[in-house]
C-alpha cells in the first residue's frame, strides 16, 4: 500500500480517505489533510514526496 | 462570590473530628476555641448537627487536636485497631509507636511489649485500618490485624449520648417521684435524700456542662437549667436542714427530670435521623474468585472483580452488569422508588438494592470511589461547613445566656426589694426565668434544619458538596442552563428526511447498526437494521462504507458523499447543521437531518421554574439556528449562542449582578462556569469530579425543582424556629418572672421548665418533618 501523498509504503489503517468508491490510506494526518483539500492532484500527478511541510 | 476553601498550600492540611457531647451552641464556641488554641491551628469550624469539627492547621498532630477537645470536657470519637507485628527489640518496637503516632489521624499508640501487639486509636474520619496496616508493612513489621470495631462514627456517637441520657432520665424519673411522694407528706429529710440521685447524677451532663462553659468564659443552656436546679437544691438543703421545711426541694428533681426528657427525646431523633441515612455498606460479599463464588470483606474487593449479588442485597461497588437479571432500587441515586430492570452492561451503583433477580457485576469502583462512599463523603463535609445563617444563629445565641441571667438577677433584686416579697419568693421567680429560657430553637434547631434538608436532598438524588451553595438555592432568581448534556441528551433523533432511491434509507441503517456515532444510532432506531453488513468500513468525522445486499452504500457528511459519487447535482438539502447524506452504489439515493434529543422533562421545569418566578437562560456552544429552535420548544427566550467554554463563567458573572444564579451543566466542559455561579449544579455521578457544588445524581432535571424546593422548605423552616424562640421566650419570661402575678398567675419554676422541655422538643421535631 502506497501513500498517494508522499510515496512511502503504508499499512492499512486509521488514517484514510475514500474518493470515487476506493480507500486510500496514508502515512500521517497531514498527508490524508493534503489529500482530502486535493485529491485529483495527487491521483494524476503522483506522490510528490515529503519535501515540504 | 461566595469565597471557598480551596486544597492546601504551603504546608496547610486539614483535618476532620467527630466531636461528643456538645448539646448546645455555645458548645460549639467551646470547642472552636479550644482547637483554636492546639497550636498551628489556622481555622476550625464546628457543626452542631452534624457533630463535627474541621480543623486547618500547619501539621498540628491529631493527638494533640483530641486532646486539646479532651480537655475543654469534650469527647472525640475515635476507634482503636490492634496488629500483633513482627517481633523486634523492644526499644525498635517503642521508637516506631512513636513514629506511628506522629501519623496523620493518629491519637495514641500503646505497645504491649509482651504480646508485640500495637493498638493504635486512630480518628475514622482521616485514616482507617488498611492504611495504619500499610503504614506498618511499609516499616518491615508484617502486620496481622487482630480485632476492630464496625460501624459508623455518627451513629456511635450519638447511641452513646442517647444510652448515657436515657439512663439519667430513668433514675430522675424514678428519684423524682420518691422526692415528691416525700415533700407531699412532709418528710423533708426524705425528700431531699431522695432527690440527691436526680440532682447529683442525672443532672451531672448539665452540671458539667456548665462547669466546662464556666472554664470557657461562656454561657450555655446547662448553665442556665444547672443554676436553676442548684439553686432549688441548695436553698431546699438549707431550709431542711435549720427550717424544717422541705422548701422546694420538689422543684429541683422535678426541673432536672423535665429538662432530661426534653434532651433525650432531642437526642433520640438526632439518632434516629442519623441511623436513618447513614446505613452503612454491608461489610461482606460474595465475589467470584478463581471461579468460585466466595464470601469475602468488601474492602478487599477490587476493580475487575466479579460481584455476585442476589434479591436482597445491597450493591457494594460500582460496576456494570456482567451477565443476569434483576430488579433494582436506585432510590438513593435518582430518588425514584420504581425498580429498574438491570442485564447485561447496564451501569449499577453502590448503594442500591436487588429486589429480585440475581447479577453478576463487573465491579468499576471500589471502596472510597464508589458513589455511595463519595456521597457519604460529600454530605458529611457539606454539613461541616457553617453556614452564614447559622453565623446569626450563633451571635444571638450567643448573648442569649448573659441575657436570661441578667433577666433572672433583676426578677429576684425587684421581688425582693421593690415588692418586698420574701426571699424564698423572690427566688422562685428568678428559678423559673433560668429554667423557662430556652435557647433551643437557636442551637440546635437550625443546624437540625439544614441537615436534614442536605440529606434528604440526597436521598432524592442531589448531592450537596457546599452547604453553602445550598443555602443560597433558596434565593435563586436566574437558571442559566449550558444547553448540552443538560436540556437536551446527547443522543440525536432524525428530523425530516427525503429518499430518492426507495429502501435507501433501511440499507443506511442496516450499515450504521455498526458504528457508535449518535447519528448512526438516530438512523437505526428511526429505520430499522434490515441486513447484516457483509463489509464495513469506518471514516471518522467523514462517514461510514458499507456492502449490503450486494450493494455499496454510503453514509456520511455531504463532502463525503461529493467525493464518492458520479453526479453532485441536485445536492442541495434544506435547514442547517446535523444532516447526512446516504448514497447507493454511486448514486445519491436519500438525505437526512437530526435534531437534539431534547429532555422529556425538560420543557416542564423550565415551565416549573418560571412559575417560580425564575428567570430562565440558554447557553450553548451550538450555532444560533440550533440554540434558537430548541430554546423556542423549550419556552426559554433568553439564548447565548455560540458561546466558548471560557466565556460561560463571564456571562455567569454578568447576571450574578442581576440576582442570585444557578449554573445547571453537564460538570465537564463547565467547570468554570460552575464554579462562578452562586450555585453549581452538575448532572451525572462523578460525585468527587465534578466541579460543583451539588451534583444531580439522577440525570432528571426535576431535580432542580426540587432542589429550590428543599432549600426553600429548610429555610422557611429556620424563619419559624427564629419566629417560635423569639415568641415563646418573649411571652414565656415575664410569666415566670412573675408579670401575671398579681392576676393570681405564675409560673412554678418546674412547669416553667417543662414548657421549655417541650418547647424544645416541639422545634426539634419540626426541623425534622
Amino acid at each position: 500500500m502506497i501513500d498517494p501523498v508522499c510515496g512511502m509504503s503504508v499499512e492499512k489503517g486509521d488514517i484514510k480517505s475514500l474518493y470515487k468508491g476506493k480507500t486510500y490510506y496514508f502515512c500521517s494526518k497531514g498527508c490524508k489533510t493534503r489529500f482530502d483539500r486535493d485529491p485529483e492532484k495527487y491521483l494524476k500527478g503522483g506522490p510528490e514526496g515529503m519535501s515540504d511541510p | 462570590m461566595i469565597p471557598r476553601s480551596e486544597s492546601n498550600t504551603s504546608g496547610e492540611d486539614s483535618e476532620e473530628l467527630k466531636i461528643v457531647g456538645m448539646h448546645c451552641a455555645t458548645c460549639t464556641t467551646s470547642v472552636e476555641r479550644a482547637l483554636r488554641k492546639a497550636g498551628g491551628v489556622i481555622n476550625v469550624s464546628v457543626n452542631l448537627a452534624s457533630e463535627e469539627a474541621v480543623v486547618e492547621h500547619r501539621g498540628t498532630p491529631t493527638s494533640k487536636l483530641v486532646s486539646a477537645v479532651r480537655t475543654a470536657g469534650y469527647d472525640v470519637v475515635t476507634y482503636i485497631a490492634a496488629f500483633k507485628v513482627k517481633t523486634i527489640s523492644a526499644e525498635e518496637l517503642g521508637r516506631l509507636a512513636a513514629k506511628l503516632e506522629a501519623q496523620k489521624g493518629v491519637v495514641r499508640v500503646e505497645v504491649d511489649y509482651t504480646s508485640d501487639t500495637l493498638r493504635v486509636e486512630y480518628n475514622p474520619l482521616t485514616t482507617g485500618p488498611d492504611k495504619l496496616e500499610e503504614t506498618l508493612r511499609g516499616w518491615g513489621l508484617g502486620p496481622t490485624r487482630i480485632s476492630e470495631q464496625l460501624s459508623a462514627p455518627d451513629v456511635v456517637a450519638a447511641s452513646r449520648t442517647l444510652r448515657a441520657y436515657s439512663l439519667r432520665l430513668l433514675v430522675g424519673a424514678v428519684f423524682t417521684s420518691i422526692t415528691l411522694l416525700a415533700a407531699y407528706t412532709n418528710q423533708p429529710l426524705l425528700a431531699l435524700i431522695a432527690a440527691s440521685p436526680v440532682q447529683f447524677y442525672s443532672g451531672w451532663v448539665f452540671h458539667l456542662g456548665a462547669l466546662r462553659a464556666l472554664r470557657n468564659r461562656v454561657g450555655n443552656m446547662d448553665t442556665l437549667v444547672s443554676l436553676a436546679s442548684n439553686i432549688s437544691y441548695f436553698y431546699s438543703l438549707y431550709m431542711a436542714v435549720f427550717r424544717d421545711s422541705a422548701g422546694f426541694v420538689d422543684v429541683a428533681a422535678l426541673l432536672v427530670t423535665f429538662v432530661l426528657i426534653g434532651k433525650t427525646v432531642e437526642v433520640y431523633t438526632k439518632t434516629r435521623m442519623l441511623s436513618e441515612f447513614a446505613s452503612p455498606l454491608p461489610q461482606v460479599a460474595v465475589v467470584i474468585r478463581n471461579g468460585e463464588e466466595l464470601k469475602v470483606d468488601t474492602r478487599t474487593i477490587g476493580v475487575g472483580d466479579l460481584v455476585v449479588l442476589s434479591a436482597g442485597d445491597k450493591v457494594v461497588v460500582d460496576g456494570v452488569v456482567e451477565d443476569g437479571h434483576a430488579e433494582v432500587d436506585e432510590s438513593v441515586i435518582t430518588g425514584e422508588s420504581k425498580p429498574v430492570v438491570k442485564r447485561k452492561g447496564d451501569p449499577l451503583f453502590s448503594g442500591s438494592t436487588v429486589i429480585s433477580g440475581s447479577l453478576r457485576v463487573y465491579s468499576t469502583r471500589v471502596g472510597s470511589k464508589t458513589y455511595f462512599e463519595q456521597v457519604t463523603e460529600a454530605v458529611r463535609r457539606a454539613q461541616a461547613t457553617k453556614l452564614p445563617v447559622q453565623r446569626l444563629v450563633d451571635r444571638v445565641s450567643a448573648i442569649f445566656t448573659p441575657l436570661i441571667l441578667a433577666a433572672s438577677a433583676a426578677t429576684f433584686t425587684i421581688w425582693l426589694l421593690v415588692f418586698h416579697s420574701s426571699f424564698g419568693a423572690a427566688l422562685t421567680y428568678s428559678v423559673a426565668v433560668l429554667a423557662a429560657a430556652c435557647p433551643c430553637a437557636l442551637g440546635l434547631a437550625t443546624p437540625m434544619a439544614v441537615s436534614v434538608g442536605i440529606r434528604r436532598a440526597s436521598k432524592m438524588g442531589l448531592v450537596v458538596k457546599r452547604g453553602e451553595a445550598f443555602e443560597a438555592a433558596h434565593k435563586t432568581s436566574i437558571v442559566i442552563f449550558d444547553k448540552t448534556g443538560t436540556l437536551t441528551e446527547d443522543t440525536f433523533e432524525v428530523e425530516s428526511y427525503t429518499e430518492r432511491t426507495k429502501g435507501a434509507l433501511e440499507l443506511a441503517a442496516s450499515v450504521e447498526s455498526r458504528s457508535q456515532h449518535p447519528y448512526a444510532r438516530a438512523l437505526v432506531k428511526a429505520f430499522g437494521k434490515r441486513f447484516e453488513p457483509s463489509e464495513f468500513d469506518s471514516f471518522t468525522g467523514e462517514g461510514v462504507m458499507g456492502v449490503v445486499d450486494g450493494k455499496t452504500i454510503l453514509v456520511g457528511s455531504k463532502r463525503f458523499i461529493k467525493n464518492n459519487i458520479a453526479n453532485h447535482e441536485n445536492m442541495d438539502f434544506q435547514g442547517d447543521g446535523a444532516s447526512v447524506y446516504v448514497a447507493v452504489n454511486g448514486e445519491l439515493a436519500a438525505m437526512v437531518k437530526f435534531k437534539q434529543k431534547i429532555r422529556r422533562e425538560a420543557p416542564s421545569v423550565v415551565k416549573a421554574l418560571k412559575g417560580m418566578g425564575i428567570r430562565v437562560v440558554m447557553v450553548t456552544g451550538d450555532s444560533e439556528a440550533e440554540a434558537k429552535a430548541v430554546a423556542g420548544e423549550l419556552g426559554i427566550s433568553e439564548v447565548y449562542a455560540e458561546v466558548k467554554p471560557e466565556e460561560k463563567a463571564e456571562i455567569v458573572s454578568k447576571l450574578r449582578e442581576k440576582g442570585v444564579v444557578m449554573f445547571v451543566g453537564d460538570g465537564v466542559n463547565d467547570a468554570q462556569a460552575l464554579t462562578s455561579a452562586d450555585v453549581g449544579v452538575a448532572m451525572g455521578t462523578e460525585v468527587a469530579k465534578a466541579a460543583a457544588d451539588i451534583v444531580l445524581s439522577s440525570s432528571n432535571l426535576r431535580g432542580i425543582i426540587r432542589l429550590i424546593e428543599e432549600s426553600r422548605r429548610v429555610y422557611a423552616k429556620i424563619r419559624q424556629n427564629l419566629a417560635w424562640a423569639f415568641g415563646y421566650n418573649t411571652t414565656i419570661l415575664p410569666v415566670a418572672a412573675g408579670i401575671l402575678a398579681p392576676y393570681g398567675l405564675s409560673l412554678q419554676p418546674e412547669w416553667a421548665a417543662l414548657a421549655m422541655s417541650l418547647s424544645s422538643v416541639l422545634v426539634t421535631l419540626w426541623s425534622r418533618v
